[in-house]
């Protein structure tokens, strides 16, 4: 589940830049990765280290909401700058859609290394921010409080970017842009905007999973720990029908299942061979996956 | 037409222009190798450490590397007639990697001997040209039991610690010294070191009276090891081994503290890093952890301990995991050189011959086919973050 | 360095985004390379020959290979490596379980990948774009986790003692030889495969693949091609890099090594083969270069000064810098370093004038048929989407030689119905019959052969290929050149080439496009690019023509000689139905009209009969219903 929770959030920031821009935002598993690490130097700022004592009460709900916001924070700066530096000139010039996908690949590397250079390779321990115990056990298996902190935070984050998208002015210029960009220009939609709106908004959930997973649950974050989830919550958001935002967040949940099922069936090293046997033959059969694609234009 | 004409002109031009400089280089190249730091009075000679620079086992490599460097620092500083030179072949520790630096250190007349490679994987890669080249090779760390049979009839591998299977056979004889019918559960990271570990020891204990409570299969790129420590917590065992490297070991080690698995978490010298206490935080506490070799330590007694203070006095920091080692490996082919040995069929004839070496980590002498004779396994506990000698497979 | 330097290299620069060089020059081109390439390695130290083998040749002939792929077909691969290591470990099974000789293991090390292409293909490429990438991703990771997990491939062992090919043995420099025959061997079927039917058929689905398919071309086959060809390459250097190295493990073939070959050929010029040597070459070499480049320790420094970085040399900036080179080449150069010329691989040059006769377009028209027979007969024709009943139970025929109008208002079905004739969607209920046989089932490329052909409402050309090629492409459905009858020495090849560059000609004259033929399709004035699609459609030669509002957009004078062409076409012999909404050219054209509303026929009937049709003037005009 919680997995399940992060990939959705994830798969988010993917299906929203491609429903508005038809492109893989391939460097936004390096946007996660950022917020993690905004998270732990927030963390850091205010003193708060392994040394510390694990917050309880108010303290408690304070360093979390710490760690979501500076990730949020963190996230949303380097995806709004990506745009800005990394796909914006390519727009402005025209550019075929992969020289989008190599554009973003060589970002993420340079994000990555730029990490890897300042702050090492190995990872980078966080303090305990909630104390591990058990609320209660479900057929056998104790659900304990930081992972159900973390589940709940990641829903509430999605039904509010869902409400969002349906009901802001904004959420409808994201909509209309997706259906037709040129029409929704005509009718005085600012593209540019729209997009960058669309990058932050990816920034900013894919930024508060960060802080929430890395800095809650695993507790260490290094320089390429978003490559891994990004590529499942790429398969997440296709699984669901890219482009579609409950699309993402079934695909998530489904391929945070199927894994946790295929390791527990097959054992951990065929897990993943289980998770893309799965999204094949839900390819095969339903081609735009689960959902369809509903945010994305239909191909005329 | 006369456009075209033109064109082939230039290109010919340029062809011929390239084919000159690019002949020319070669040539300075070899010169440069053939001259190559020989204009002291001293005569001079180099030998090559081979192994991770940068990448992502860029600490493991640099702990060899200082090791080496300590040792070359310290031969210079005696020996006022010789001067060697450590030249430094960055590998990533990936195979393939290896043979272009291989092609680099081969052609270098200058180096006749290696300390490395530093792993197994990229031993793999290159022995059948080292042997070819004649180029002796003492591995400081590249612990895998089937590399000496790689190339029928080898002279030049050789290695300064027992192989992954002397080490298993180490854990088994230690837990059943220490945890005499005591359950185990296993677990590793289906890498190739970490499932030969975990399942050579799970054979030898399970031999020894150590009942096996099963074996849970982890993949290293995950952060989150649920399938496994839940896996681990059904079994209920008294000691979890994990065949593995330290970030995954470390990560795995705290997920079961934090599950309450209490049972005592030991495992093998990949995780035998800094890394380990850093990755697993307060929860590195009270874990094992088994090495082939013997780490230098504040704790080190006599020459270990004097080689723990110079390094850290030169490097600023602790020596590392296998750090003594290639402070032996480099003094073995150092005092090959000093004896006469100065070409590469004569020092590699000087190590196959050599019968015996008081090392700072142990006495080294060597088998035909390069493995060390000695099978001792050395056991560090984590205490207060760090690591401290607990025992080894010679005292019991 | 004075400002003025800098600006004409700039000027420069950007006043030949394309490195034009003529046919004649690139041949020249290409053999300097390939002298330089053979001449000049001998001297060059060991180090510098080993890392021309690998990483350099291995690179250069894998990007040559997912060229076919990506640059060629268009197909976004993101698990190529898998081809890579399938070749890899049957060279390493081969020659270690089963003592094969390392040379016999070539073919099988290319017959595995080409199986594996197959295997992959056949069930997942009917996705299209970003979906097939993750399935070739998913694919990729599941070669390389099978070769993790499986005893006899040696699991993370990995599989050590792989024969080398005598007399090689260990030696680079004949390896690097082996490397440069094969990127010869690699380039040849490149180029030999892009000018032929299956280049083009590649660029036609690169381009738009439903438009492919409506053309005639076998979309499915040909990009299974595609992928095996592509599969076979990379098996081809799966047996180099295996048998030279001796030693390979699962960790060889991550999914990273997908991407920076990916990088190569996008960075070289996706579609372009110099583009894809150069990017292939600097992908590879570049990295190798930074180890030992002077202006390391200036990078090296500059960068920890400023970005606070702990580079102990210039290795370890190798990967950022790679990162921020790719996107700055993107940035500046977004076709790639050399940019593919018009059409990529896929050329179709000016035929020989002489053999062009402009007067005969080469249209065969009604075959067999009889003037007074059904050419087409529409039966009970029912379509449904979802709940949305878009033809409901129509029927009608189309006399041979006729020109039959259908109109209605928008949404009124009729682009279904074209849809539904020529096969794009398959329909719920009906028949429809092309000269007494059913075509209802069958595939649209299948459709087209037996001689339907369509345009489109909105202009669907293969924008970036020339006005030749598209027309070339139109005239390949009825060749029959597939992959090994363009690489082999067969006259059919040469024949249907010469073919379709002189009968490309005579269309091109036939709708008034005479000379024109070297234009880029999309880059064409609107009218023209009508009359262009028309000249598509005709060249695959069909019976019957189905024109989508061929007059849309044309002023006055351009629809007068649309009137003109489209009777032209008629004489030939060809039966025509056009959607149309502009009425004077409808009723001064067609002699019979079919009229539809909300997807049923309301009326039928002579032009004149049915302007004072009631049902119709309400069906444009709309009625009152409470009136009604």
């Amino acid at each position: 589940m919680t997995l399940g929770a992060i990939y959705a959030l994830v798969a988010l920031g993917y299906t929203l830049v491609y429903g508005v821009l038809r492109l893989i935002n391939f460097a936004h598993s390096e946007v996660f990765m950022v917020g993690a690490f905004g998270s732990l130097f927030a963390l850091h700022a205010i003193g708060f280290d392994a040394a510390h004592a694990t917050p309880t009460g108010f303290a408690l709900v304070g360093v979390v909401a710490l760690v979501v916001v500076a990730g949020m924070i963190a996230a949303g700066v380097v995806a709004v700058l990506l745009e800005r530096l990394a796909y914006r000139p390519l727009r402005k010039r025209g550019a075929p859609r992969l020289a989008f996908l190599i554009s973003a690949i060589g970002a993420s590397l340079f994000l990555q290394e730029s990490f890897a250079l300042r702050y090492g390779r190995d990872a980078l321990p966080y303090p305990r921010t909630v104390k591990r115990t058990t609320a209660f056990t479900i057929f056998g298996a104790d659900v304990q409080v930081h992972k159900i902190l973390v589940v709940v935070s990641a829903v509430v984050l999605m039904i509010a970017l869902e409400r969002f998208v349906a009901k802001t002015k904004l959420g409808r210029g994201i909509r209309a842009t997706a259906q037709d960009a040129q029409t929704a220009q005509l009718m005085g939609v600012d593209i540019n905007r729209i997009i960058v709106v669309t990058f932050l908004l990816g920034g900013l959930v894919a930024g508060a999973a960060g802080g929430l997973y890395f800095g809650v649950v695993v507790e260490s974050v290094k320089y390429n720990s978003g490559f891994i989830y990004g590529i499942k919550a790429f398969t997440a958001a296709v699984l669901g029908g890219i482009g579609n935002i409950r699309g993402a967040l079934l695909g998530g949940f489904a391929l945070g299942l199927l894994e946790n099922y295929g390791a527990t069936l097959l054992g951990g090293e065929w897990k993943d061979v289980f998770a893309f046997t799965i999204l094949v033959l839900v390819l095969m059969f339903r081609p735009t996956g689960l959902l369809g694609e509903q945010l994305g234009r239909s191909r005329a | 037409m006369s456009r075209s004409i033109r064109f082939t002109w230039r290109v010919t031009a340029v062809v011929l222009a390239l084919s000159l400089v690019a002949a020319a280089c070669g040539k300075d190249n070899k010169k440069d190798n053939a001259s190559g730091g020989n204009n002291s009075s001293a005569k001079s000679y180099s030998i090559a450490f081979v192994g991770p620079k940068t990448g992502d086992s860029a600490n493991l490599g640099i702990n060899i590397l200082d090791g080496a460097k300590l040792a070359v620092q310290q031969f210079n500083a005696k020996n006022k007639d010789i001067k060697i030179t450590l030249k430094e072949f960055d590998t990533q520790g990936l195979p393939e990697q290896a043979p272009g630096q291989l092609a680099q250190y081969k052609d270098d007349a200058s180096i006749l001997g290696l300390v490395g490679p530093a792993f197994s994987g990229e031993t793999k890669a290159v022995l059948p040209d080292l042997q070819n080249a004649g180029l002796v090779m003492i591995s400081s760390s590249a612990t895998n039991a089937g590399l000496p049979t790689i190339v029928p009839g080898e002279t030049v591998f050789h290695r300064v610690l027992p192989d992954d299977q002397k080490q298993g056979e180490g854990i088994a004889k230690f837990l059943k010294a220490k945890y005499a019918g005591k359950s185990v559960f296993y677990v590793h990271d289906n890498q190739e070191y970490s499932k030969g570990l975990a399942e050579q020891v799970q054979t030898a204990a399970t031999a020894n009276g150590n009942p096996s409570k099963g074996l849970s299969v982890i993949n290293g790129k995950d952060d989150l090891y649920s399938a496994a420590v839940n896996a681990a917590k059904a079994a209920k065992p008294d000691v979890i081994f994990y065949g593995g490297y330290y970030a995954e070991a470390g990560k795995l080690k705290k997920q079961l503290t934090d599950a309450g698995v209490t049972a005592k978490f030991i495992s093998g010298d990949g995780s035998l890093d800094g890394g380990f206490i850093q990755a697993a935080g307060a929860q590195a506490e009270g874990a094992l952890i088994s090495c082939p070799c013997n780490l230098a330590t504040e704790s080190s007694t006599g020459a270990l301990s004097t080689m723990a203070k110079d390094y850290k006095q030169a490097f600023n920091k602790d020596p590392g995991t296998y750090s003594s080692e290639a402070f032996d490996a480099a003094n073995i082919l150092m005092n090959g050189i000093k004896a006469g040995n100065t070409t590469r069929p004569k020092l590699l004839a000087y190590v196959e011959g050599l019968k015996s070496y008081d090392g700072v980590s142990k006495k080294i002498e060597f088998e035909d086919n390069g493995n060390l004779k000695a099978t001792t396994v050395y056991f560090f506990d984590v205490k207060n973050g760090k690591f401290t000698p607990n025992t080894n497979t010679d005292e019991f | 360095m004075t400002a003025n330097t800098g600006k004409s290299v700039w000027g420069v620069w950007s006043r030949r985004p394309r490195l034009a060089l003529s046919r004649r020059q690139q041949t020249i081109a290409l053999a300097a390379l390939a002298v330089i390439a053979v001449v000049v390695p001998p001297f060059l130290s060991n180090y510098v020959q080993s890392i021309l083998f690998f990483p350099v040749g291995i690179y250069v002939l894998l990007a040559i290979g997912l060229n076919v792929v990506v640059g060629a077909a268009g197909m976004l691969d993101l698990g190529y490596v898998a081809f890579y290591a399938v070749g890899a470990y049957t060279t390493a099974i081969l020659t270690t379980t089963y003592s094969v000789d390392a040379w016999v293991a070539i073919p099988a090390a290319i017959a595995a990948a080409m199986i594996a292409g197959v295997l992959l293909g056949a069930p997942t490429l009917r996705l299209r774009g970003d979906y097939l990438a993750i399935v070739t991703l998913g694919f990729g990771e599941i070669v390389r986790i099978i070769a993790l997990n499986t005893n006899a491939l040696g699991e993370a062992r990995g599989v050590t003692g792989i024969a080398h090919p005598e007399p090689l043995g260990l030696r680079t420099l004949p390896y690097y030889y082996v490397a440069l025959v094969a990127i010869g061997v690699a380039l040849i079927v490149s180029i030999r495969l892009g000018a032929s039917r299956v280049g083009r058929a590649w660029s036609a689905i690169r381009e738009d693949e439903e438009a492919a398919e409506v053309m005639g071309v076998p979309t499915f086959k040909m990009r299974l091609w595609a992928f095996t060809v592509g599969a076979s390459t990379a098996g081809l250097a799966g047996w180099l890099y295996a048998s030279k190295v001796g030693f390979i493990n699962p960790d060889n073939f991550p999914f990273f090594f997908s991407v920076i070959i990916l990088a190569a050929v996008v960075l070289g010029g996706s579609g372009s083969l110099p583009g894809v040597l150069a990017g292939g070459f600097l992908i590879a070499f570049l990295p190798e270069y930074l180890r030992n480049a002077a202006a390391g320790k200036t990078i090296t420094r500059v960068a920890n000064d400023v970005f606070g970085f702990h580079a102990s040399d210039v290795t370890d900036l190798r990967v950022w810098l790679f990162g921020l080179a790719l996107v700055l080449v993107m940035i500046f150069r977004p076709r790639g370093l050399v940019p593919a010329r018009l059409g990529g691989m896929a050329v179709t040059d000016a035929p020989d004038p002489d053999q062009v006769d402009t007067t005969d377009p080469g249209l065969t028209g009604n075959r067999t048929m009889q003037a007074g027979d059904a050419c087409l007969a529409v039966e009970n024709l029912t379509m449904d989407f979802g709940g949305v009943r878009a033809l409901d139970d129509v029927s009608f025929t189309v006399p041979v030689g006729s020109i039959v109008g259908v109109i209605g208002p928008n949404g009124a079905g009729k682009t279904t119905l074209f849809n539904v004739i020529t096969g794009v969607v398959e329909p719920t209920d009906g028949d429809i019959k092309l000269d007494g046989n059913s075509t209802v089932g069958k595939k649209p490329h299948a459709i087209c052969q037996a001689g339907i052909a369509r345009t489109f409402q909105n202009i669907r050309l293969f924008p970036d290929l020339s006005a030749r090629t598209n027309v070339a492409v139109g005239l390949d459905a009825h060749h029959r050149t597939s992959v090994p009858g363009a690489l082999g020495i067969g006259r059919r090849r040469r024949n249907e080439e010469r073919d379709a560059k002189v009968k490309a000609e005579a269309l091109l004259a036939f709708v008034g496009l005479r000379g024109r033929g070297d234009e880029r399709a999309g880059s064409m004035p609107y009218g023209d690019q009508r009359r262009l699609e028309i000249a598509r459609a005709l060249a695959t030669d069909p019976c019957l023509l189905l024109l989508d509002e061929p007059g849309a957009g044309m002023n006055k004078t351009e629809k007068t000689a649309l009137v003109t062409l489209v009777r032209r076409i008629r004489d030939a012999g060809i039966t025509i139905v056009l959607i149309e909404h502009d009425m004077n050219l409808v009723m001064g054209l067609v002699e019979e009209v079919t009229v539809l509303d909300f997807g049923k026929v309301i009326a039928r009937g002579r032009p004149a009969e049915i302007q004072t049709n009631q049902a119709v003037v309400e069906a444009y005009l709309g009625v009152d219903d409470g009136a009604a």
